[in-house]
């Protein structure tokens, strides 16, 4: 079932017009190379900004679905993870709370492993601790569509598996969802479905196996694999 | 909202110092009630009450005004002063009243919300609405210095011979000699904006979260942006129409009002407001300890308190960024 669907997302200059369908229950992961294009193509389809284009979630146009509605039906983390105010890890996730509820607020930050630090200042946790909660913040109102940027970056290697089985999780209880990432080889072992995108365009749609083949590689981001690990090509 | 025990606290030492504005010195006024009952009604109800009122309104307006402005732009430096709104909203007030001749109270009061909306749109347009704290400082002071300088010279050349011996009131502040009818020209619209800005406390909360989080959940920031500009210039630029320019409370109040909302700062506008309230009062009664025969303008007294916070606010700024 087609859960999200962006028709002529396209920001001149930035991103040629793109269509993308997400279906509920899949984990399609947005690879490229720096300045490929994907935080503007995540903020078109989350209507952020001054990109053109359309965006329907089970049906609602997004662009002109109001507060409370499109919290229900979007989730979007955005790539920054600076904040201005010092407000409590528990104080931020239920800023993004539709229904205030105490106890999803501990649940949730139980499931991203801040329990410990959930009264803490969050100006004051590390870069990868603040990742966590903006990562809860996004998810807890459990939206039917999830757009992610860089979900697992500044995140240590258990952390990164850790929200992908998250992410994974969402997309079983049948989000749809779409992350980007920087890491191919997380990227390749953990998508049903691999978007590359370089130069304002997808170039590539599908399962790992196609979306990552040896020539998209060389020609999109100028590496090869090489044995374990990859070098220029 | 703010924890019951403060909000109590603060309203009983607004209460205080409500009173106290009101009926200081104590021999005065309740001697005068027992020997002219007339007189003392007009003097409580013509020049003590819009004193009182001006100070209380005034205070909560800068406290509210300032705490929306900092939650606006992402930043605990910001203030209706130090973003130039009240400079501009003096010289707005000035051109209109001594250069144009619409010196009546409704005259300023419209001159002051342009000159203070067209100071507000000039610092959003030169800083950005998510400026560095340098950027929107220099901006600030910029703007500032320019229309503390146009204002002094609008006053110079103004036709009047007294009008440039005004300058103080203008860029210091005052609450004295207020008629009724002015003080009604301040305070409707300071009621109008604090009551539009606490309408928009849930949205400038939210702004919190950055303004990509906020506008993925739909928030539509550019009319926030806008709204929140234009109902600050109509409660800054009328106040600071009937009253002159009074700086630092915008800046303090919403700091202490955000320990009471646990960081929150678009909940923090109606604690900022009740604080400013307090904090204007307290200056008023301390201008009028002054020495008789001699006016202390209420911008002094405010600046005396509020420039050393200031000062602490930059240091550990600083310290924050370094540790």
């Amino acid at each position: 079932m087609i859960r999200l669907s962006a028709t002529g997302i396209a920001l001149p200059g930035r991103l040629g017009p793109t269509d993308i369908a997400l279906r509920a229950g899949e984990l399609t992961l947005l690879v490229g190379p720096n300045g490929a294009g994907k935080t503007t193509l995540l903020r078109g389809m989350a209507r952020i900004g001054a990109a053109r284009g359309a965006c329907r979630i089970d049906g609602f146009d997004v662009g002109t679905l109001g507060p409370a509605n499109r919290a229900r039906h979007l989730g979007y983390l955005p790539a920054s993870r600076d904040m201005d105010w010092p407000l409590t890890a528990r104080d931020l996730i239920a800023l993004g709370q539709i229904d205030p509820s105490k106890e999803a607020i501990a649940a949730m930050l139980e499931r991203v492993g801040a329990g410990a630090f959930g009264d803490r200042r969050v100006d004051r946790l590390s870069t990868g601790e603040r990742a966590r909660i903006l990562l809860a913040r996004a998810l807890i109102n459990a939206p039917s569509a999830l757009l992610l940027d860089e979900p697992v970056a500044n995140l240590d290697p258990l952390w990164q598996l850790r929200v992908l089985d998250i992410v994974k999780a969402e997309a079983r209880r049948g989000a749809a969802v779409l992350a980007t990432v920087h890491d191919l080889d997380l990227a390749r072992a953990h998508a049903a479905r691999i978007l590359v995108i370089a130069g304002g365009r997808i170039v590539a749609d599908g399962p790992p196996e196609t979306a990552l083949s040896d020539r998209i590689l060389a020609e999109t981001f100028g590496i090869a694999r090489s044995g374990d690990g990859w070098v220029i090509a | 909202m703010m924890p019951r025990v403060w909000f109590v606290a603060i309203i009983i030492a607004l209460l205080f110092a409500a009173g106290a504005s009101l009926l200081l010195p104590f021999e005065g006024l309740p001697r005068l009630i027992a020997s002219d009952p007339s007189l003392a009604t007009t003097i409580a109800i013509e020049i003590r009450l819009p004193r009182t009122a001006l100070a209380l309104f005034y205070g909560a307006m800068l406290g509210g005004a300032g705490a929306a402005i900092q939650a606006l732009f992402a930043n605990p430096l910001a203030s209706p002063d130090i973003t130039g709104a009240s400079g501009g909203a003096a010289l707005g007030a000035v051109v209109t009243g001594y250069l144009f001749g619409f010196a009546g109270p409704f005259g300023l009061a419209t001159g002051g919300v342009i000159g203070a909306l067209l100071a507000l749109v000039l610092l959003l347009s030169l800083a950005g609405s998510h400026a560095e704290t340098a950027t929107l400082l220099l901006a600030g002071i910029a703007i500032s210095a320019v229309t503390s300088a146009l204002t002094t010279l609008s006053l110079a050349l103004a036709p009047s011979p007294f009008a440039f011996y005004d300058a103080y009131d203008w860029l210091m502040g005052s609450l004295v000699d207020r008629s009724r009818n002015q003080a009604l020209f301040a305070i409707a619209p300071i009621l109008l904006s604090l009551i539009l800005l606490r309408r928009d406390a849930r949205a400038l909360d939210t702004l919190a979260l950055g303004e990509e989080a906020a506008a993925s959940m739909g928030y539509d920031l550019r009319t926030l942006q806008r709204r929140v500009i234009v109902t600050v210039a109509v409660g800054i630029g009328a106040s600071v129409a009937i009253c002159g320019a009074v700086g630092f409370i915008g800046l303090v109040a919403p700091v202490f009002a955000r320990r009471l909302t646990r960081g929150h700062p678009g909940r923090a506008i109606g604690p900022a407001a009740l604080i400013g309230a307090l904090l204007l009062t307290t200056a008023d009664l301390l201008v009028r300890a002054a020495p008789e025969g001699r006016i202390l303008p209420i911008g002094v007294v405010t600046a005396m308190l509020g420039a050393p916070f200031f000062l602490w606010l930059v240091a550990r700024m600083r310290w924050d960024i370094r540790s």
